[in-house]
C-alpha cells in the first residue's frame, strides 16, 4: 500500500479506535460511560450536519447535486435486494437476510466521516451535498427490509394456515415507519443539517470551535469506544460463521465497484465519486439496527449488529478507504 | 399493602430498551397510572450477557416497575410475556 495513503488514514482518531480494540483483547477495565458516548454520537451528527448544510448554504443545489442524491437513494434500495438473495443461499432464517440486507443498504456515518478527513488530507474537494445522500440514504434500505420481512411473513402465514395464530403479536406498518423517521440520530443530522442551511458561513463561524476546533478530539473519543464495542463484539463472532464474514468483507467491496461504475457513467467529481462508493460500501450499526430491531424481532440482532459493527466497519476503515480510493484514483486519473 | 387497604403486587419488567414503549402502553391500557423507570441495566439471561452498548439501544435493556393489584398485575404480565416472545425480557410478580 501507497505509504502516503497510509499516513493520511493513520490520523489520531483512527488510531484510538486500534487502541480500544487492544485494551479491551488484553482484558482491561477501560470503559467511557454510556450516556457519554451517546453524546459523542450524537456531537459527531449535529458536527457533520452543519459541516454539509453550511456547505450547501454556500454552493447550492445544482444538476450535478441532484444527480449525486438520486443515485445515493436508488442504491440504498438496490443494495438490500440484491444482497437479499445472496444472504438467503446459506441463512435458514430469511429474517436474519432482511435484517442484514437492511443495514448494507444503509449507511455508517462515522465511516464517512473517516474517509472525507482522508479526503480532505489526501487534498482532493468534495461536495456538501454528499452529506444530504449520507441523510437520504438512511431510511430507504429500512423500509426495503419490512417490506422484505413481510414477504417471508405472508409466505409463513400461507405455509402454516391455523397455527400462525399462536405468534407473538407485531408490530403494525404505522408505527416501524413512524420509528424509522423519528429515530433520533436521524432526526439529529436532518435538523442539523437544516440548521447549517439556513444559517450560511455566518452559522459556521459561530459553530467553528464546536464543530471544528475539538471535532477530532470528540471524534476520537467517539472511535475508541467503537474499538471497545468492537472487540467485545469480536467475541460474537463464533455465532456469526465464515459465511457471514465472508459476507462482511466482500459485500463492501463489490457495492463500492458497482458505485464506482454509476459514479462514472453519470460523471461524479472524483471527491464525490470516493464518498459515493464509501456511502454505498458502509452499513449501518446506530439507525437501522435499532429500527430493524423493533421492527423484525424475529431476526437475531447479533447477526446483523455484530457484522455491520465488528467487521464492516474496521474493514472500510483499515482496508476499504485506501482500496476505494486507489481504485477512484485508477479510473478519475488522479 | 396499599394506603387504601388493598393488597399490592410489584410488578418488575426488564425489557430491551428499544421495546420500552411498548410496556409503558400496556401499563397504561390496564389503567395503572404511575411506573418507575431505570434506563439502563445489563446483566445476563436466556440470550446470554446483555452489557448494553453507548450509542445505540439495541443490545441495552431497561427496567420497569409497577405496584397494582393482583388481578391488573397478572393482566400486565401476561401481556407482556407475549411480547417477550421475540425479544430480550423478563417480567415477575
Amino acid at each position: 500500500m501507497d505509504t502516503n495513503l497510509l499516513s493520511n488514514l493513520m490520523t489520531p482518531p483512527i488510531l484510538f479506535f486500534f487502541f480500544g480494540v487492544f485494551v479491551r483483547l488484553i482484558g482491561s477495565n477501560l470503559e467511557i460511560p454510556k450516556a457519554l458516548t451517546k453524546f459523542f454520537s450524537l456531537f459527531m451528527l449535529m458536527a457533520i450536519g452543519i459541516e454539509g448544510g453550511t456547505a450547501m448554504a454556500d454552493s447550492g443545489l445544482g444538476q450535478e447535486a441532484v444527480v449525486v442524491l438520486i443515485s445515493a437513494v436508488v442504491m440504498s434500495m438496490l443494495v438490500p435486494l440484491y444482497s437479499y438473495p445472496i444472504l438467503r443461499i446459506r441463512l435458514k432464517n430469511l429474517y436474519d437476510a432482511a435484517a442484514i440486507a437492511s443495514c448494507y443498504g444503509s449507511v455508517s456515518a462515522v465511516t464517512f466521516i473517516a474517509a472525507s478527513s482522508f479526503l480532505t488530507k489526501m487534498g482532493v474537494d468534495y461536495g456538501g451535498y454528499m452529506i444530504v445522500s449520507l441523510v437520504l440514504m438512511e431510511s430507504p434500505a429500512i423500509v426495503m427490509a419490512v417490506l422484505l420481512a413481510t414477504t417471508v411473513r405472508s409466505k409463513e402465514a400461507h405455509n402454516e394456515g391455523a397455527q400462525s395464530e399462536g405468534r407473538p403479536p407485531l408490530l403494525p406498518m404505522k408505527k416501524i415507519l413512524h420509528e424509522a423517521f423519528t429515530d433520533g440520530t436521524h432526526l439529529m443530522l436532518i435538523g442539523s443539517l437544516v440548521i447549517g442551511a439556513m444559517t450560511g458561513m455566518e452559522g459556521k463561524k459561530v459553530m467553528e470551535p464546536f464543530t471544528g476546533g475539538i471535532f477530532k478530539g470528540m471524534l476520537a473519543f467517539f472511535l475508541l469506544d467503537m474499538g471497545l464495542s468492537v472487540a467485545t463484539r469480536l467475541r460474537e463472532m463464533k455465532d456469526v460463521g465464515v459465511f457471514l464474514v465472508g459476507f462482511g468483507v466482500v459485500m463492501p467491496v463489490i457495492n463500492s465497484g458497482i458505485a464506482l461504475g454509476i459514479a462514472h457513467m453519470l460523471g461524479f467529481g472524483m471527491g464525490d465519486a470516493f464518498l459515493f462508493m464509501i456511502l454505498v460500501a458502509s452499513a449501518s450499526y446506530i439507525a437501522v439496527p435499532a429500527v430493524v430491531r423493533y421492527a423484525i424481532p424475529e431476526a437475531n440482532p447479533s447477526l446483523y449488529f455484530t457484522m455491520a459493527l465488528a467487521i464492516t466497519f474496521p474493514f472500510n476503515i483499515i482496508v476499504g478507504i485506501p482500496l476505494y480510493f486507489k481504485m477512484v484514483s485508477a479510473v478519475w486519473g488522479g | 399493602m396499599g394506603t387504601d387497604g388493598i393488597k399490592m403486587k410489584k410488578v418488575e419488567i426488564v425489557i430491551e430498551s428499544v421495546m420500552i414503549e411498548e410496556v409503558i402502553s400496556i401499563i397504561d391500557q390496564a389503567g395503572v397510572s404511575g411506573y418507575t423507570i431505570l434506563p439502563s441495566v445489563t446483566g445476563r439471561g436466556h440470550r446470554g450477557k446483555r452489557m448494553g452498548v453507548g450509542f445505540t439501544d439495541v443490545l441495552n435493556n431497561t427496567m420497569i416497575f409497577t405496584l397494582t393489584d393482583e388481578t391488573t398485575a397478572l393482566k400486565i404480565s401476561n401481556r407482556v410475556k407475549k411480547l417477550i416472545q421475540n425479544y430480550a425480557g423478563v417480567v415477575i410478580i
